[in-house]
């Protein structure tokens, strides 16, 4: 029997300061996995994280310092060794979303899943008919992915906002469902949410409003999670596990819990 | 079969002397030599779930980034389960079926039962389907002078073998098929009501939880020995606890008791049904045994009261 709380050591080939506190990593290891899934990162003696891949098909995870693991992981950077178990869950639900114009809606770190899936479409862009993404942060500096917004917008809409603005910004501000009101929602639309619960569930009704069907949302859900496995109890809502069964569910099945 | 109680005294004797003999004592099941320290008559203060899943538990011990595994198994007997324990272990071995820590220690055990033919007080397993299970690999019914006994399999026969010679035929058969004759199953509805008055009296001591034959949370740590140094163990945890559910950052997803009490429950009641086809919850009733606030997990059935004997 494979044991599931075994960890492997495995190489920063290379680390991306994103923000002030946010931090890319990518690993050097091959891993077979699809967008959407998470992996729990280990530093031995601190603990252990559940975070999720931020990239396709490389391993790639980006995170910010807020508890201890995460604090002693933003010591580590190139060439340092950190410890890994996953992928886990389930990742997001790519024939289903097949086809569609897909809306990606994230907010702050939310949005390190959400680049997985936009690798992964710019991999496969004609299995799609769109894509357009919005991506509100709280001020200008926390803006993640600088570098590559300019590459992904020959490819597709970015829009991006701010809660709070500095003398330089000229974009939009305000919160992301604000941004979503003003957008044409293109026919065959999907919509794939990450973000805090309260800008999902904002998000969630803009769309709703737009006549979007609440199954075609597909939205990540943030827990605590010890195991990875469905077993340590804590990230369950009702009888679905956000390890097992998600992280990423349809806003149709969850939103009750939400 | 019988065997006289001198008997199967004269086989534990024996047989916890090699392995590792499990039984009530009391208000615990522990390790036990001699057939004089076993309290047969008695329902344990805490389940049995400690010897497959203990309170602490090892996973790996780790030097700078290199890592060890080291798993456990002994032959172990777990002798004197009541029939909701035993249920307990069926829903545990499904739960943990692919945990190799658990299995490990699993594939080594015997479990021997010991049918109740009246109930405890606080007992519920008339609600819960476990008054009788036939998850054993041997049982035993207390008669006059001894016991029936039911060697059901080929681990039990290689287990009892030295005692075969003692055994006698007959016991009471007709008693055993009498209490599979189960009370029929009922349809359960949890009154939501009834857990909101629990929310008001809870403090959130986690004895339920502690006492609890099927309850299987936990927390993974890292203990350190010296800097680079340590091991890193599963540590069993309450869905009771305001921390339990709280993620980097503050946020925490089951802060009001009301939301914790309702996991408690439902996860018993509900849940495990969803996801393993059974309720976890077997009706020891030791959760009501604890109990600081006289807390019966039983009157969110509608009103089904104790039945005391």
């Amino acid at each position: 029997m494979k044991n599931p709380y075994a960890v492997e050591t495995v190489r920063i080939k290379k680390c991306v300061n994103e923000a002030p506190d946010v931090r890319t990593l990518l690993l050097d290891k091959k891993m077979d996995f699809n967008p959407g899934q998470f992996v729990m990162v280990s530093l031995l003696g601190f603990g252990e994280s559940a975070i999720s891949i931020s990239s396709y098909p490389d391993l790639q995870i980006t995170f910010r310092r807020a508890g201890n693991v995460t604090n002693a992981l933003f010591e580590k950077c190139t060439g340092d060794e950190i410890g890994l178990r996953g992928p886990f869950g389930k990742p997001y639900p790519l024939n289903e979303i097949a086809g569609k114009h897909i809306l990606l809606a994230s907010g702050g770190c939310g949005i390190a899943p959400i680049r997985s899936l936009l690798k992964y479409y710019l991999l496969n862009e004609n299995s799609f008919s769109g894509a357009s993404l919005f991506f509100g942060a709280r001020n200008p500096s926390m803006i993640l992915y600088k570098n590559e917004l300019k590459e992904w917008r020959k490819s597709f809409e970015v829009h991006l906002t701010v809660d709070q603005a500095n003398s330089e910004w000229e974009g939009n501000v305000g919160v992301v469902s604000l941004l979503l009101e003003e957008f044409k929602l293109p026919a065959n639309a999907a919509a794939v949410v990450c973000g805090p619960s309260i800008m999902i569930k904002s998000v969630a009704e803009t769309l709703g409003k737009k006549g979007m069907p609440e199954s075609d949302m597909i939205v990540s859900l943030e827990r605590n999670m010890r195991c990875g496995l469905g077993k340590c109890g804590r990230c369950n809502i009702a009888e679905k596990f956000v390890c097992l069964d998600g992280p990423n569910f349809r806003w149709s099945d969850i939103k009750w819990r939400v | 079969m019988f065997i006289k109680k001198s008997a199967l005294a004269a086989f534990v004797n024996s047989a916890a002397r090699k392995i590792d003999f499990y039984a009530p004592t009391g208000n615990a099941f522990e390790k036990v030599k001699f057939f004089d320290e076993i309290n047969l008559s008695d329902k344990t203060l805490f389940s049995a779930k400690k010897i497959l899943f203990p309170p602490e538990e090892e996973l790996f011990s780790f030097k700078n980034n290199e890592t060890r595994t080291k798993t456990v198994s002994k032959n172990t007997v777990i002798f004197g389960l009541r029939p909701c324990d035993l249920s307990a272990f069926e829903y545990l071995d499904a739960f943990f079926k692919d945990d190799p820590y658990y299995t490990k220690r699993r594939e080594k055990t015997i479990l021997v039962g010991l049918q109740c033919v009246s109930r405890f007080k606080n007992c519920f397993c008339h609600l819960t389907d476990s008054f009788y299970s036939d998850y054993y690999d041997a049982l035993l019914v207390e008669e006059a002078g001894g016991f029936f006994i039911d060697v059901k399999t080929d681990a039990a026969r290689k287990l009892f073998k030295p005692a075969k010679r003692l055994m006698e035929r007959g016991g009471g058969k007709e008693l055993l098929s009498r209490i599979k004759n189960k009370l029929a199953e009922k349809d359960l509805e949890i009154n939501d009501a009834v857990i909101d008055s629990f929310a008001k009296d809870c403090f959130s001591c986690c004895a339920c939880t502690s006492v609890c034959p099927t309850c299987t949370c936990f927390d993974i740590l890292d203990k350190l020995d010296e800097l680079n140094r340590g091991k890193r163990v599963r540590v069993w945890d309450s869905c009771q606890l305001q921390n339990f559910t709280r993620v980097a950052g503050g946020f925490i997803f089951r802060k009001e008791r009301l939301d914790r009490i309702n996991q408690r429950i439902y996860c018993k009641f509900d849940y495990s049904k969803k996801r393993f086809g059974r309720m976890s919850c077997v009706g020891c009733g030791r959760c009501i045994d604890v109990c600081n606030k006289s807390i019966n997990i039983f009157e969110v059935l509608g009103n089904e009261k104790p039945l005391r004997c």
